[in-house]
């Protein structure tokens, strides 16, 4: 028997800094809080022990929240799905749920507004994946310390012009968790239960004072007629072993390193000149740079590429670009020094 | 038969009269939690009034003041007096709070086994190395009163503690 509860003292002592960290945000609504003082002392010979515990502090429930933007997006006319991506977090220390609005606080007025929770499969970027909100139901309980990753996905109007922006406010009013029911701060005398606190700060949209139960923050679409997309790859060609079947990034190995570069949106985009340095640790493959599949020389003459410059870069001019125009494919060849 | 009456009265008198002339309650305990909150008074300057804590909110990161006091009565003086209070579950004592005249304040980092002055307690690190401890590390407040108590004595000690 005593060995047992040598063995239950050593496993509580175990638990106890697990059970702290769980408690990241600090103490759940509702612990109680119990002291007890003991004090001993001698009457004449007889030792004495008196106790005296004072009355049991509730704690109560501190709501707080944070609404924070991660990221604004560029967009283009008529373009759909476009996303602002924000974080709600619990900051309290009790479970709750979230009501949330898109509004739009500035600039031109997007279409077809909606929000969604973000499944993280695509971070960021709005996905079939992705729930659309409906009521404070939708995404459900919010634990302490815990977060919703919330998507404003709009559509651009496609009479937008370009500089054009669009301010867009993601404002969360706390909820009871497991009902619909927005959470109200208990007004006047405490109570012996667990009361409600509001402890958030201010927020950006209109009418978000501190210690409201609400927090919210601002995120931008900007409109931009033109946007120049590039992407970039790599293949390994060829190395001195395997050659061509399989080959590895080994030393001697031929890199091919393939630039696109498309516009999408509305105009011309004048004087599109790519320029990509060669990586350290490996070296331009002579004459063999081409555009569109067509070889360019390498020196800087009559045709739009060359190779030059310390350290060493590719540059090609790809003159006037629309929306109409062809994807341009650069492609060229690098050794592994 | 009223002669044996007041007889018998005058007994029941006397042996309740001594009984109730040498009851002392020895040390009586009086623990109390509070809060300081601030409010704005008539002439709506703020003002801090320290309030029990079962009227006021208390979440997270607010400072408790638990105090106990003690009163004694009894014949003898009470000698080694000593007032020992674990800190409540989910509440970090905060340094240099424990309060209490005439007595010497002593903390344990082992559950009430040891009690030692504040800049002398040692904590083990990770790697086993001595540290001096800190008012995180505390588990118990132990008060001892300096000299005897008298009959009637009075005081009080405290500490302040923060909700986790």
């Amino acid at each position: 028997m005593t060995r047992k509860i040598g063995t239950i003292a050593l496993f509580l002592a175990l638990c106890y800094p697990a059970s702290q960290s769980a408690y990241a945000i600090g103490t759940p609504s509702g612990t109680v809080i119990t002291n007890t003082a003991t004090a001993t002392y001698n009457d004449g010979a007889t030792p004495v022990t008196r106790t005296a515990s004072a009355p049991n502090v509730v704690v109560d429930n501190k709501v707080n929240l944070t609404v924070t933007k991660n990221a604004d997006v560029t967009v283009v006319p008529g373009s759909s799905d476009q996303s602002l991506v924000f974080e709600v977090k619990n900051d309290g220390n009790t479970t709750q749920r979230y009501a949330l609005t898109a509004t739009n606080s500035a600039g031109i007025v997007m279409e077809n507004v909606r929000i969604y929770l973000d499944n993280g499969t695509n971070p960021g970027v709005w996905d079939a994946g992705d729930t659309l909100y409906l009521d404070a139901a939708t995404f459900g309980d919010v634990l302490a310390d815990g977060t919703l990753e919330v998507l404003i996905v709009a559509d651009t109007p496609a009479a937008a012009n370009s500089g054009d922006t669009a301010d867009y406010q993601l404002v969360a009013t706390t909820v009871d968790a497991g009902t619909t029911t927005v959470t109200t701060a208990t007004v006047g005398v405490n109570t012996a239960g667990v009361d409600v606190v509001f402890a958030d700060i201010a927020g950006s949209a209109a009418g978000d004072v501190a210690r409201d139960g609400t927090h919210s923050a601002t995120g931008l679409y900007t409109v931009n007629l033109l946007s120049l997309i590039l992407n970039k790859s790599v293949n390994i060609t060829w190395d001195p072993t395997n050659l061509f079947v399989t080959p590895k990034a080994i030393p001697g190995a031929i890199l091919t390193y393939t630039i696109t570069a498309s516009v999408v949106g509305v105009g011309t985009a004048a004087n599109v000149v790519i320029t990509d340095p060669i990586p350290a640790n490996s070296s331009y493959a002579a004459n063999s740079l081409q555009l569109n599949s067509v070889a360019l020389t390498d020196a800087a003459d009559g045709d739009v590429g060359s190779i030059g410059g310390t350290p060493t870069e590719v540059t090609v001019d790809l003159g006037d670009l629309t929306s109409a125009s062809p994807e341009q494919v650069i492609t060229f060849d690098v050794t592994i020094d | 038969m009223t002669k044996k009456l007041l007889a018998t009265l005058s007994l029941l008198l006397l042996a309740a009269l001594p009984a109730s002339a040498v009851e002392k309650k020895g040390i009586e305990l009086k623990s109390t939690a509070e809060v300081d909150i601030i409010i704005k008074n008539d002439k709506g300057v703020d003002e801090v009034v320290r309030v029990a804590a079962a009227d006021a909110n208390v979440t997270p990161g607010d400072t408790v003041i638990f105090t106990t006091g003690y009163h004694y009565q009894g014949e003898k003086p009470a000698t080694n007096v000593v007032i020992n209070n674990p800190l409540p579950e989910h509440m970090l004592y905060l340094d240099g709070t424990a309060e209490g005249q005439g007595t010497r304040i002593e903390f344990s980092v082992d559950k009430g086994q040891t009690f030692a002055a504040a800049d002398k307690l040692m904590v083990k690190d990770a790697e086993g190395k001595e540290q001096p401890a800190s008012a995180a590390d505390y588990t118990h407040i132990r008060w001892t009163i300096e000299g005897a108590l008298q009959d009637g004595a009075k005081g009080s000690v405290l500490f302040k503690a923060k909700v986790k």
